[in-house]
């Protein structure tokens, strides 16, 4: 009762609408209102309609259907993404921090050495090598993400390791395992939840811009940035079909950004101690 | 002394070097003491003499720079986790912060569970033991179900000494265990601490910048200063015949 009691209005409302964009997401099959892959030429590049709430595509695919497909594409492989890449880089930046030393330097030289590249061309050239597909996108974003996530919880974990609650543990007979885990992780997690909610859209927007380079999802998949991707030489004459996927684009982003920052404002240590 | 009384910590020419801003700086330099059996023993010296750094030294949570700390015949730095943890069973601490001293996202009970399954006290027991632990501390039980920040500071201290004797150690280590404390509180924690020594047939290392208060409890005092021991005698010989200059300047501060 006490965490309620403590969270403000604008968490609710915004965690709400996660929860709901993510059901949404989820049912996507279920809840179409038309097959968003049914190719009918007959009813190419119509304008939105009752029929069609965002209209179609050339194919006379319904816009608004593969817009909620999308969504799961593009959802889902954003978290995992997310989640993959500060799992690695919270595990990577830990373990520097309390081991120090040679093994601090080795992982934290590896990380400068992925940071160096910038990350769209990184991402294009492994999808280049690896070939295009969502996952290989994935793969590509994970590799140039992780060290950010490295470098905070590094920092982070710094601080605790001077901590004398370390050094009782440590009197307590805790191995680097239980150390790393029971007793740091607790005491980092906070910033570096609020830091990857935060980095959803930023990833979202960036998984998107490889497929909308035809280096993510392949066609006929529906996913936002290679709809847009598809639709682009129609902007002048049919520009709800790249509007459709880049509202829906927009939406989303905007959601978890802010869901991040009411997330942040509840976390934050300096509030915290009021 | 009797001869049987057995050496549980020994200390010999230890020396610690740091490097600081490029400039080397003396921790340690070549210290050399005992601690036996059921002997009380107090550490005193001002901040920057060394007597932290020889704690965290014997207590395995830094190396030395050359030289030798023994504990139950271990050097408890050279140990892996495992390796230390029966060495750890025997020889305990407690710190400066009481309140920083336990994980502030863990709840007390969580703490001496963590401590004691390290440990190896029996997995059953722990619970038990837990509230045996707090009422010897003079500590409601109810307390372990609290966060650390949610007791005040001297039942947090309280709190660290009971987890510290949980494992039934042989020796405790106090850094600094009063300093964070009031005056009230501080003569709280000292006279728990001289019960105890009685009850559960402790050895004491009390490590202190107060030499009035070390008096009340150590049987003997090593003096320390800027990283040598100064004077080593009973408590009764160096507050009446100091023979060093600097402990006479500690006590004629106090006195």
């Amino acid at each position: 009762m006490s965490v309620l009691k403590n969270t403000s209005p604008k968490l609710i409302v915004f965690s709400a609408a996660v929860i709901i964009l993510l059901i949404v997401a989820a049912l996507a099959p279920l809840i179409v209102p038309h097959d968003p892959y049914a190719q009918d030429l007959s009813q190419a590049l119509l304008n939105p309609n009752s029929a069609h709430l965002l209209g179609t595509d050339r194919f006379g695919r319904d816009i608004f259907a593969r817009v909620l497909m999308g969504a799961q594409t593009s959802i889902y492989s954003t978290l995992v993404l997310v989640f993959f890449t500060s799992v690695i880089g919270i595990f990577v930046g830990v373990a520097a921090a309390w081991f120090g030393g040679i093994i601090d330097s080795l992982l934290m030289r590896t990380s400068d050495v992925f940071l160096a590249f910038p990350a769209l061309i990184f991402a294009i050239a492994v999808a280049a090598v690896l070939g295009g597909g969502i996952q290989n996108a994935i793969l590509a974003l994970v590799a140039i993400s992780w060290p950010k996530y490295a470098r905070i919880a590094r920092s982070l974990s710094l601080e605790q390791k001077g901590e004398l609650y370390i050094s009782a543990a440590k009197v307590g007979g805790a191995s680097d395992f239980q150390i790393i885990f029971i007793e740091i992780l607790p005491n980092i997690i906070g910033p570096l939840l609020v830091t990857s909610v935060l980095d959803i859209g930023t990833m979202m927007m960036e998984l998107a811009a490889l497929s909308f380079l035809g280096l993510g999802a392949q066609p006929p998949i529906a996913e936002w940035g290679s709809m847009m991707s598809d639709n682009r030489n129609l902007l002048q004459i049919a520009p709800w079909t790249v509007f459709g996927p880049g509202l829906a684009i927009f939406i989303c982003i905007a959601i978890f950004n802010l869901f991040g920052d009411s997330l942040r404002d509840r976390i934050d240590p300096k509030r915290r101690k009021k | 002394m009797t001869p049987d009384t057995k050496t549980l910590i020994r200390v010999s020419d230890l020396s610690k070097v740091y490097k600081k801003d490029k400039e080397l700086v003396h921790a340690l330099k070549k210290v050399s003491l005992e601690l036996k059996a059921q002997e009380s023993t107090a550490l005193v010296g001002e901040s920057g003499s060394g007597k932290s750094t020889l704690a965290k030294i014997i207590l395995g949570l830094e190396r030395p720079s050359s030289g030798a700390a023994y504990c139950f015949e271990e050097e408890l730095y050279k140990l892996s986790a495992p390796q230390a943890r029966p060495v750890y069973k025997k020889v305990q601490a407690v710190f400066q912060n009481p309140v920083k001293s336990f994980n502030p996202r863990h709840t007390i009970a969580y703490s001496f569970k963590k401590h004691m399954q390290n440990l190896g006290y029996e997995r059953d027991k722990i619970t038990e033991r837990s509230k045996e632990v707090m009422e010897l501390c003079q500590l409601d039980p109810s307390f372990l179900k609290r966060y650390p920040h949610e007791v005040s500071i001297g039942q947090c201290q309280r709190a660290a000494i009971a987890r510290a004797l949980s494992t039934r150690p042989e020796i405790l280590i106090c850094d600094e265990a009063t300093s964070a404390l009031n005056v009230s509180v501080q003569a709280q924690i000292v006279k728990l601490l001289k019960e105890l020594k009685q009850d559960c047939r402790l050895s004491l290392l009390f490590i202190s910048h107060d030499i009035a208060l070390v008096s009340e409890i150590a049987e003997s005092i090593h003096v320390m200063h800027e990283g040598c021991i100064a004077e080593s005698a009973k408590t009764q010989d160096i507050i009446s015949h100091p023979q060093d200059d600097y402990t006479k300047a500690l006590i004629s501060a106090v006195l």
